[in-house]
């Protein structure tokens, strides 16, 4: 069987670049606010289906309905946060608590936006012409999708880096205590990572929606590869989920080709994510970069 | 012939088997704090062993003992790597546990007839020339007896030495340990126990269905479980049969209400909207649930000796 | 002080005499203006009585053991995997419904149908036939969609004695899990299209062949049936999981065997994202054979789905035959009720529910043995929207003819148009 590896390797840019985008939102905000938001997945919807709203039921201009998008997307997260989570912190509820509260939450959302658009698979109409470079076929699409990642890491990199507000967002997250000993104002931190966070989900969200078709469980599909690059690349870690979107990715690739090779279903690839998940956890549970002090 | 007692007597049924499925998530989380995302996963296992074996004509207490037994080692197995660590990450692994168990059974047909599902399993009690409704009354009657059975396991478990180190570990891990509990161990059992629990709900469910196919073990399930305990108390077992029979009533009398009132939603959105509105309403006002944990005398006495105790070991710890 | 009083003594004497005239004048009124409005009153509420009584009576006369709303039950996937395909089938059912309705139901009896959403789920869909039968006392009901939710009721359904008829469910398996009893389908079983995809791939020579099809029942019923025909033909068989959003890696398998065709099964939502992938990655200069999962305009929504249909694709789909008029009558009838042309299924939904409703009517009664029997009945002279709908003794289809659709571009529009019929 002729393997186009460089395809391959071209799928997996382009997916790890998505899952990044997916997966540095949940990392930061698990890390900081110390529990998994799984209504994640669900900001990742919400994202793509108010660009459908904006492009192709309002008929505004694509890039203006994308960072309408971004921003609905940002404002849903910081509000799910302030009204939900920061609250329930307070009142000292528990990690499950907080976990089942966001499940909850997640399940609002989706069927609010089923009960809106329809649980139907909608499309946004665009139509990507095919360009081949080399033995690799890619879309304009795809390619936005890469360099939109690419900017959006180095800009993170730079805010993490040298801005004092990245540099309050990475103290935070390694010792709260001590963050906020030092005067560091964490409730602003914390709501500046969640608007972030969301923001980058939603904007994963009009990616994944206009590659493929937008339905209510969009979010959710990518949910158990958000995690498992999340546990592999370390809780709060930037650079580690940089790193660990593109293993994940590379090795669902790769994995497929394995499977349709050995003849089994393609449809075991989410297995993938979950041994990745499971081995992390026996191998080295803090991740690659381990930014937070394990509690026990 | 209308006949609504046979519809509301399958609503009982129904509460029957989901109350076990509760009380197994509330010994995992009510009384040892173990976050078990993945309940539908057993209770998946349990209900396939049961319909494959069901179908080979073995017997009730064969099959249910084998389904029990088949989850709960499954149970113990995928629990091992996340154990030792945060209820987070038990979540997340229990998750994605579930979606790949189905994955499982869908593309091996061989296993477990795919994507087609096995139908064709008979009822456990098979007694000639009954009406439809002394059938599913029989049905009733040992949905029944093994809730109760498990009932009481589960109050004994609960009142028992055992379960006073389940609590403890539930409150503070380090304590526990400092006292000499091997705190993986007992976690690692609760979580076999609770999944051969769910096992056997699966297997019941096999056998009053008639059929089992891979889409009817969604995760909304589990979520509905979890509801189920949260509502009705955690820590608490009447507590956890409470809620089962509310969140059953709740889903089956919004598919009765629609016929009455004009709802603006679709049921099923607004069934699944105002359950997790709900669920999220308990947790912030009312951790708690409905019925509160039980504290036997016992425990209290239990308490004021510990907390001195604790007091003393904390610093210690910290120091 | 006296002025008071005396107003005051004054009032008290002419108030009391005044208040008395007036009470006997009022009284008096009042009971002659009560009298002829309590008069009208019961003569219009007798008129009524005897209207409606009479009417009752006569109804009864007519049809003695016909309840006076007959209740149609309808099971539907309105919500889950195939919510968007029942919110289109439903529609179908209700045109039935309403037409023989605005004529005045089953002998002069309303017709009410009750709707419950499966949610593509089995266990929801047991339970919403147990509600439909046990609580609203149905009788008939149509559907439900998924092959799957279908043999979750079928035993429910043949113990009850209700006669369930569904518009959608393709499955080979129900045939042979159901044989001669209360389960009716009115689309012919997978069994016919698996064969007929085959057969159409062997007539255009394939040789390599590459089965790409969803991982559910539907895909791979046909799947299992086609391999019977192609034989050796067939190079590799990839099941792929439908709610996934990327498929380049199943397509780059397809594009590195290099076969002669692809025998594809899939849905709008997946056919869209395959159909989308596969242009993009060039996979449109081989012949794509198609089952009716992607038949429809919403495939068109998705241009480049459209562009390689357009390129690639013919396919079959459960058909009337040539020119059907009954057809022609139904899409007028649909396109006036909703303005759009009528979607996948609904015609053999319209045409379930139509057969469901005279089934009632010949039976006289509203019971589900003696309705059974009279669909039989019905089933050997009815021609509905999409063809005679002839049951053997499982309940199938006896004919499925199948069209083979090809998809234009006409002034920058795509459209599905036949070029053959099979068998």
């Amino acid at each position: 069987m002729v393997i186009n590896w460089l395809q391959v390797l071209m799928n997996s840019l382009v997916w790890g670049c998505m899952y990044l985008l997916v997966a540095v939102g949940l990392s930061l905000t698990y890390g900081l606010s110390r529990f998994p938001n799984f209504a994640h997945a669900e900001y990742v919807t919400f994202g793509a289906y108010m660009a459908y709203m904006f492009f192709s039921i309002l008929g505004l201009d694509l890039y203006l309905s994308v960072g309408l998008a971004v921003l609905s997307s940002a404002l849903l997260g910081g509000l799910s946060y302030v009204l939900l989570f920061k609250p329930l912190k307070s009142r000292g509820a528990s990690l499950i608590h907080l976990m089942v509260a966001s499940i909850g939450l997640g399940l609002l959302i989706r069927h609010t936006l089923m009960q809106v658009f329809g649980g139907g698979i909608l499309s946004f109409k665009m139509i990507w012409p095919c360009i081949s470079i080399g033995p690799v076929v890619t879309t304009p699409l795809l390619l936005t999708a890469i360099a939109t990642a690419l900017i959006v890491a180095t800009l993170l990199h730079i805010l993490l880096m040298k801005t004092k507000l990245g540099k309050a967002i990475r103290a935070t997250a390694d010792n709260p205590e001590l963050a906020a000993a030092s005067g560091i104002d964490m409730d602003r931190v914390s709501l500046f990572t969640w608007l972030l966070g969301a923001a980058l989900a939603g904007f994963s969200g009009v990616f994944l929606a206009m590659r493929s078709s937008l339905v209510p469980l969009l979010g959710w599909k990518v949910l158990l590869q958000a995690f498992a690059i999340t546990l592999l690349g370390g809780i709060g870690s930037f650079y580690g989920t940089l790193a660990a979107s593109f293993i994940l990715s590379l090795s669902e690739n790769l994995g497929v080709v394995a499977l349709t090779w050995l003849g089994l279903s393609a449809d075991y690839r989410s297995a993938v994510a979950f041994i990745v998940l499971v081995s992390t956890l026996i191998i080295k549970p803090e991740g690659l970069i381990s930014t937070v002090k394990r509690r026990a | 012939m209308p006949d609504p007692l046979m519809y509301a007597l399958d609503a009982v049924a129904y509460a029957g088997i989901f109350g076990m499925l509760s009380l197994s998530l509330n010994l995992e989380y009510g009384y040892t704090n173990l976050a078990n995302f993945g309940k539908v996963a057993f209770f998946m296992v349990g209900a396939y062993v049961a319909a494959v074996m069901a179908r080979m004509k073995y017997p009730f207490a064969v099959y249910a003992l084998v389904a029990a037994l088949v989850a709960g080692f499954i149970g113990l197995l995928t629990s091992l790597p996340a154990l030792r660590l945060r209820e987070d990450f038990l979540a997340i692994t229990m998750i994605a546990l579930g979606e790949v168990m189905k994955l499982i059974v869908k593309n091996e047909e061989w296993l477990a007839g795919g994507v087609w599902g096995l139908s064709g399993i008979p009822p456990a009690v098979v007694v000639q020339g009954l009406s439809f409704r002394e059938r599913l009354l029989v049905q009733i009657a040992l949905i029944y007896g093994c809730l109760v059975a498990c009932y009481v396991v589960c109050e004994l478990i609960a009142k028992s030495p055992y379960g006073r180190v389940l609590k403890t570990i539930r409150e503070d891990e380090l304590l526990a340990a400092a006292y000499g509990k091997n705190v993986f161990r007992y976690k690692a059992c609760t979580f076999a126990l609770g999944s051969a629990v769910s096992g056997l709900a699966g297997a019941l469910f096999a056998q009053y269905m008639g059929t089992v196919s891979p889409y009817m073990f969604e995760p909304t399930v589990t979520f509905s479980v979890w509801m189920m305990v949260i509502l009705g108390g955690p820590a608490n077992n009447t507590g956890a049969v409470l809620g089962a029979f509310l969140v059953e009533g709740f889903h089956r009398s919004s598919r009765l209400l629609k016929d009455y009132i004009g709802l603006p939603l679709d049921p099923i959105n607004l069934q699944v909207m105002l359950t997790a509105l709900l669920v999220i309403t308990v947790v912030f006002y009312r951790p708690q649930g409905l019925l509160k944990e039980r504290i036997t005398p016992l425990d209290r006495g239990l308490l004021k000796k510990l907390k001195p105790m604790y007091r003393r070991v904390k610093t210690w710890v910290r120091s | 002080m006296r002025a008071s009083r005396s107003l005051k003594a004054i009032s008290t004497g002419l108030a009391l005499i005044a208040i008395v005239v007036v009470a006997i004048i009022a009284g008096v009124a009042g009971y002659y203006a009560g009298q002829s409005a309590a008069a009208e009153a019961a003569y219009d509420a007798g008129y009524q009585a005897g209207l409606t009584d009479g009417r009752e009576q006569a109804l009864q006369e007519v049809s003695p053991v016909l309840p006076s709303e007959i209740k149609i039950g309808c099971i539907m996937s309105l919500t889950g995997f195939l919510g968007p395909m029942g919110e289109n089938i439903v529609k179908g059912v209700e045109l039935a419904v309403n037409e023989v309705n605005a004529r005045g139901g089953i002998a002069g009896r309303n017709i009410k149908l009750i709707v419950e959403d499966d949610g593509t789920d089995p266990t929801k869909g047991l339970e919403a036939l147990k509600k439909l039968v046990e609580v609203d006392g149905c009788q008939v009901v149509i559907g439900p969609m998924a092959s799957g939710v279908l043999r979750a009721l079928g035993n429910y359904t043949n113990e009850h004695k209700v006669v369930l008829i569904s518009p959608t469910a393709t499955a080979p398996y129900i045939t042979t899990e159901f044989p001669d009893d209360y389960v009716f389908r009115t689309v012919g079983s997978d069994t016919l299209q698996g064969k007929a995809l085959g057969e159409i791939l062997v007539d255009r020579g394939a040789s390599k062949v590459v089965i790409l099809v969803m991982d559910n029942a539907y895909g791979v019923g046909i799947m299992e049936e086609a391999m019977k025909v192609l034989d050796d033909r067939v190079v590799k068989t990839i099941r792929y999981d439908p709610s996934k959003l990327d498929f380049t890696t199943e397509l780059q398998t397809i594009k590195d065997l290099n076969p002669d065709a692809v025998l594809y099964v899939g849905y709008y939502e997946d056919g869209k994202i395959m159909f989308k992938q596969a242009l993009e990655m060039g996979l449109d200069n081989i012949l794509w054979v198609c089952a009716e999962g992607v038949y429809g305009d919403p495939m068109f929504e998705e241009p480049a789905a459209a562009k390689f249909m357009e390129k690639a694709c013919i396919g079959t789909r459960p058909s009337a035959p040539v020119g059907l008029t009954s057809y022609e009558l139904f899409r007028k009838k649909f396109k006036e009720a909703y303005g759009e042309e009528p979607p996948m299924y609904s015609d053999t939904a319209y045409d379930a529910t139509m057969m469901a409703i005279l089934a009632i009517a010949k039976a006289g009664e509203y019971d589900g043995p003696k309705i059974r029997e009279a669909l039989i009945d019905i089933s050997q002279t009815f021609m509905g929207a999409t063809g005679y709908k002839l049951f053997d003794e499982n309940g199938d289809q006896l004919y499925q003819v199948y069209e083979i659709w090809d998809v234009v571009e006409e002034d920058g529009k795509y459209k599905f148009v036949g070029t053959g019929y099979w068998p």
